[in-house]
């Protein structure tokens, strides 16, 4: 059996997708969390100074996308072959350029602003985006982003959009139904339902 | 030119000297019994477009002439795989645009069917022509060589995009003291660590590929090699990339071709 030690701060972030790629294929892990206080501790032990860190029988991974790639393909959740994984692949660098896109916006300190550029980001980034996403699910036709079954693509868009939704309200999906529809199928998976109802609450 | 991908391709047929050779050759092929009179060996090279070589399209901006697209353009060339390297003017964007699947390129067509994000494209064709890792493991290594380079291109934006020169000379100043030194020292430590020459496992991968474009093809050709006085393995490591024959061949191509503006 294989030891994995996933270490991260205690937050989602950018560790919750290999959490729920875990959670969905109920591997055991050790999900090491640490406050945001205790990171000069840990920092000289990463390879390049960032978490998360993934521990695989003790030798270390990193880059958040990498592991969860890694782990998704150890244990079938990554595309039935090569074409698959490529499109899950790319699903999954999609939500990672959403991510970095509310870095800005996470950062900025001035409430106004802030507010301004988060609806910008919505309007000019977030909308188009999904109306491409709610094509190739039509396109796709099976409910899910990728082939015909669940993959971590489809975890990478419940992980960014379900916290969204919670903000936001649900309306914001109303215009992609068929995304608003595989958020919420993710979301009622027996493991991640309950993993979701039990994972601390973190603001990010 | 003959090289592993064509090598495939070819049909080595034995023929006696006969009216119709072809057909004794295949009936050798089938395992039948060899004619008693001398054989040639005659090699064909099939056309490398065959049913096993699929149509391979990059599209990507005439400008940046190397930019997100380069990293797979690397991979192909070096694995000598024939692909058309599409270039466009900013003006055909708006229409090309909507055929993209999320409206950004660079996009690789593989017999027609559309792969986006250039990361996905380069992986993918590292995984199909042996530059991706020997096992699992390794493939998971190389990825995460290459989500550096992605976090350190990103990086480099702000200061690119900045306007005013003065502002703009000091953060790339910043940015090579503190985001390209921290991570020089880091990935020095990483080689030494693996000690092979490269950064995974003993042999050539696209993680190299990627740490030869950023910093010999962008930082090096841009500021200079002061920054590598204190990496020798790294300084090593783009070397020897920038030293193989197909890359030689296709820089050498390339910057005669399509020189940079800046």
């Amino acid at each position: 059996m294989v030891h994995y030690k996933l270490i991260y701060f205690n937050l989602r972030g950018r560790a919750e997708l290999a959490r729920l790629v875990l959670q969905h294929q109920e591997i055991v892990f050790e999900d090491f969390r640490f406050e945001r206080e205790e990171w000069p501790k840990y920092k000289a032990g990463t390879p390049f100074g960032q978490v998360p860190v993934l521990e695989v029988d003790g030798k270390p991974l990193a880059q958040s996308n990498t592991i969860a790639r890694y782990l998704a393909r150890q244990h079938g959740l990554a595309g039935q072959n090569d074409w698959e994984q490529s499109q899950a692949d790319m699903y999954v660098d999609c939500i990672h350029d959403l991510i970095g896109g509310t870095r800005p916006i996470i950062y900025e300190t001035d409430k106004d602003k802030q507010k301004e550029m988060f609806q910008k980001f919505l309007q000019d980034v977030v909308n188009p985006h999904l109306q491409k996403v709610e094509q190739q699910l039509i396109k796709n036709g099976s409910g899910f982003l990728v082939g015909k079954s669940i993959t971590w693509a489809d975890l990478a868009y419940y992980s960014f959009f379900s916290p969204m939704m919670e903000r936001l309200g649900e309306a914001i999906l109303d215009s992609t139904p068929h995304l608003k529809k595989l958020v919420a199928h993710v979301g009622n998976i027996p493991q991640i339902k309950k993993y979701v109802e039990t994972r601390p609450k973190t603001a990010l | 030119m003959i090289n592993k991908q064509s090598a495939s391709n070819l049909i080595i047929l034995l023929s006696p000297r006969s009216k119709t050779p072809w057909r004794s050759g295949f009936n050798r092929l089938k395992g039948q019994k060899a004619g008693r009179s001398r054989h040639t060996i005659r090699i064909l090279q099939t056309d490398l477009h065959c049913s096993n070589m699929p149509v391979y399209k990059l599209r990507y901006f005439n400008n940046p002439r190397r930019g997100r697209a380069e990293l797979a353009r690397l991979i192909l060339h070096q694995a000598g795989v024939e692909f058309e390297d599409i270039r466009f003017p900013h003006s055909e964007w708006p229409a090309i645009k909507p055929s993209t699947p999320f409206g950004q390129v660079p996009v690789l067509e593989v017999d027609g069917q559309v792969l986006a994000q250039s990361n996905t494209i380069a992986r993918y064709l590292a995984r199909k022509y042996g530059l991706a890792g020997k096992n699992d493991w390794e493939q998971a290594l190389a990825d995460m060589y290459a989500d550096n380079i992605n976090d350190l291109l990103n990086a480099a934006v702000p200061p690119f995009m900045e306007k005013d020169p003065v502002k703009q000379k000091e953060m790339y100043e910043k940015f090579m003291a503190e985001t390209i030194a921290n991570h020089v020292v880091l990935i020095e430590k990483q080689l030494k660590k693996n000690n092979t020459g490269y950064l995974v496992g003993n042999d050539l991968t696209w993680a190299d590929l990627a740490y030869y474009a950023y910093f010999s093809d962008f930082l090096e050709v841009k500021f200079g090699s002061a920054f590598l006085k204190d990496a020798p393995l790294l300084k090593a490591l783009i070397d020897r990339v920038k030293a193989l024959p197909n890359i030689k061949k296709w820089t050498e191509f390339r910057n005669s071709k399509y020189p940079e503006e800046n």
